[in-house]
């Protein structure tokens, strides 16, 4: 499928699709300079889940923003080239007959892999002993360009328009070494750039009998499942234990049905296109017979005061 | 001694063992399999990946044997035969050879303890005594390290386990720090600025703990400003040689000066036109 067919329009209005026909048409609308402009893409509606991320066969041209990503086919290969902010990338692919999936991934990847943990830091949230309350976030999202064919698959690329910053967490002999991410505290759904964030939907609980100050929450990449569909979706539970313990777990479950999971980075050259599907991520070792532990203990303090230093 | 003879002899050894010592020494030696079993199935789940495989099948082998022998040792008074000159053999036979050996026993016992210890880990940026670089083996003698010219040095697992040892990287996050001086007619505060922005950018220079500058000396010809940077530790090398270019470029782009060392020279002239100096070696001319 080549990708879509752009027009302008000059309607103003929030990112909003339908269903028509069998197609989808979409109106999205971004600040250029003082002007907004709206563009309103035309493309089948089997596949495009939003602007850029889908499943494509091997003729795919996508423009977005700071982004182009092109499949083309020659006598005997395919080139596929990937412009991100100036930054470009090009691989070659032997291949017949495949797909490309481009999805959110866990943003543990640029500009290289140094971590399995992404720490999302917010203005510190006092909470009452003995209560669950909601919270909606953001944390940052890297661009995954998986390569499927036969019922394997593996990451071809990983780009971000979003610039990366790396923290640490605990001392620095036994903490550890996250990505960072200072994100604002919602009440409710935030309107996010898909291409650079996505929402998190932070379950806290205080399990405790003392108020408990929060501003960080930490996560591991195991079991890291990002769901897309209008917007990057990812579910998380902390369960606080006391000022300085916690227990992070990011949880399997979709916003809303429809939503589309999305493919992990962190295991894809281990795990069959079949196993991810149905089953929870295999740690991409040699113990990958047994399921990774999904959650992260959270030991070296849950404020910004306790800086393990 | 005839064949029949031998026979003889040796059945008269074995005349005294009874239908209690066989079952007694069948129970040994099944106990000593057993506990050898578990021992070196224990080595090879705890060590696997910790040691090279050819060394741990030679450890668990040599462990193997060491148990059936105390086994047999612990059996053999029910076999009814005086061990007691064979002792004496092979305790001279054990003095020969551990005098013989005595460095490879120390580097075996020292490479064992390193493997338990782990102060070093494969891949690991180290300085041992004079050698600096990226340890490629630790086996059960020696250890070996690739400098960062690329040259091999194979180091005795002695002299590192007796060495004072420096893990670059052992630790998950280390500081650096430059120092850089700017002109006494630039704007410190803005010079401060702008390296924090530099250093925001850069995504290894860590957030947390949080990156330092600030004045730290007025020098001879330059404001001093220290900046003190925490990066990932197998990263910081990288971030260390590119961010301060980064931050050199920035400073000209924003026409903050990193002068040259400099020293200013009063030249003053007596009312007489003659020349004098003034402190410190400077000039001092009368005219000025």
């Amino acid at each position: 499928m080549s990708y879509c067919r752009h027009f302008r329009v000059s309607r103003s209005c929030s990112v909003a699709r339908w269903v028509h026909a069998g197609f989808i048409m979409v109106v999205k609308s971004g600040s250029s300079g003082d002007e907004w402009a709206e563009e309103l893409i035309i493309c089948p509606a089997t596949v495009i889940q939003f602007i850029v991320y889908g499943t494509y066969d091997y003729s795919c041209h996508i423009r977005e923003d700071e982004i182009s990503v092109d499949v083309e086919r020659s006598a005997s290969y395919l080139t596929y080239k990937r412009v991100c902010r100036g930054e470009s990338a090009e691989r070659t692919i032997a291949s017949e007959n495949g797909a490309i999936t481009i999805n959110p991934v866990e943003p543990l990847n640029l500009p290289k892999e140094v971590t399995r943990n992404l720490e999302v830091h917010f203005k510190p949230i006092f909470i009452e002993p003995e209560v669950t309350r909601q919270f909606f976030l953001t944390f940052p999202v890297e661009i995954g360009v998986f390569i499927r064919a036969k019922g394997d698959y593996d990451l071809l690329d990983v780009f971000s328009p979003a610039k990366p910053k790396y923290s640490l967490y605990g001392p620095p002999d036994y903490g550890c070494v996250t990505r960072w991410h200072e994100s604002a505290i919602h009440s409710g759904i935030p309107d996010t750039n898909p291409l650079r964030e996505g929402v998190l939907d932070l379950t806290i609980v205080n399990e405790g009998r003392t108020w408990i100050e929060v501003s960080r929450a930490v996560f591991v990449n195991a079991g890291m499942t990002i769901w897309y569909g209008d917007y990057v979706w990812m579910s998380a539970r902390m369960e606080l234990f006391s000022n300085i313990v916690a227990e992070t777990k990011i949880l399997q479950a979709p916003e809303k049905p429809g939503m589309t999971r999305s493919l992990p980075a962190y295991s894809a050259k281990k795990v069959s296109v079949v196993e991810m599907v149905n089953q929870i991520p295999f740690y991409s070792t040699r113990k990958a017979f047994l399921p990774e532990k999904t959650g992260f203990l959270m030991e070296f303090g849950l404020g910004d005061k306790d800086d393990g230093l | 001694m005839t064949a029949s003879n031998g026979t003889a002899d040796i059945a008269s050894v074995f005349a005294d063992i009874n239908l209690y010592d066989i079952l007694a020494i069948a129970v040994i030696l099944l106990i000593a399999v057993i506990i050898a079993k578990i021992v070196t199935t224990f080595m090879k789940r705890k060590f696997s990946d910790r040691m090279e495989k050819y060394e741990l099948n030679m450890i668990i082998g040599v462990i193997w044997w060491v148990i059936i022998l105390i086994g047999i040792f612990v059996a053999s008074p029910h076999f009814k035969v005086d061990l007691s000159g064979l002792l004496v053999a092979g305790g001279i036979i054990a003095v020969i050879i551990g005098f013989a050996s005595q460095s490879v026993v120390s580097n075996l016992v020292s490479g064992i303890f390193l493997i338990l210890e782990r102060p070093v880990k494969i891949g690991d940026n180290i300085s041992i005594g004079d050698v600096n670089g990226n340890v490629e083996h630790i086996q059960i003698l020696s250890t070996i390290v690739r400098t960062f010219e690329g040259i091999y040095v194979r180091i005795p697992n002695e002299k590192v386990f007796t060495s004072n040892i420096t893990n670059f990287v052992s630790n998950v996050a280390r500081r650096f720090e430059y120092k850089i001086g700017i002109g006494y007619h630039e704007d410190a505060g803005v010079a401060i600025r702008i390296i924090s922005e530099v250093i925001l950018e850069e995504p290894f220079a860590l957030k947390n703990p949080e990156p330092q500058v600030f004045v730290d000396r007025l020098g001879d010809s330059t404001v001093d400003l220290t900046i003190r940077i925490w990066a990932p530790s197998k990263e910081w090398y990288d971030v260390r040689m590119s961010l301060l270019l980064k931050i050199k470029t920035a400073l000209e782009a924003n026409g903050i000066e990193i002068p040259y060392p400099q020293r200013v020279v009063t030249v003053q002239r007596a009312p007489s036109g003659e020349r004098r100096y003034g402190n410190s070696g400077s000039w001092k001319d009368n005219d000025s």
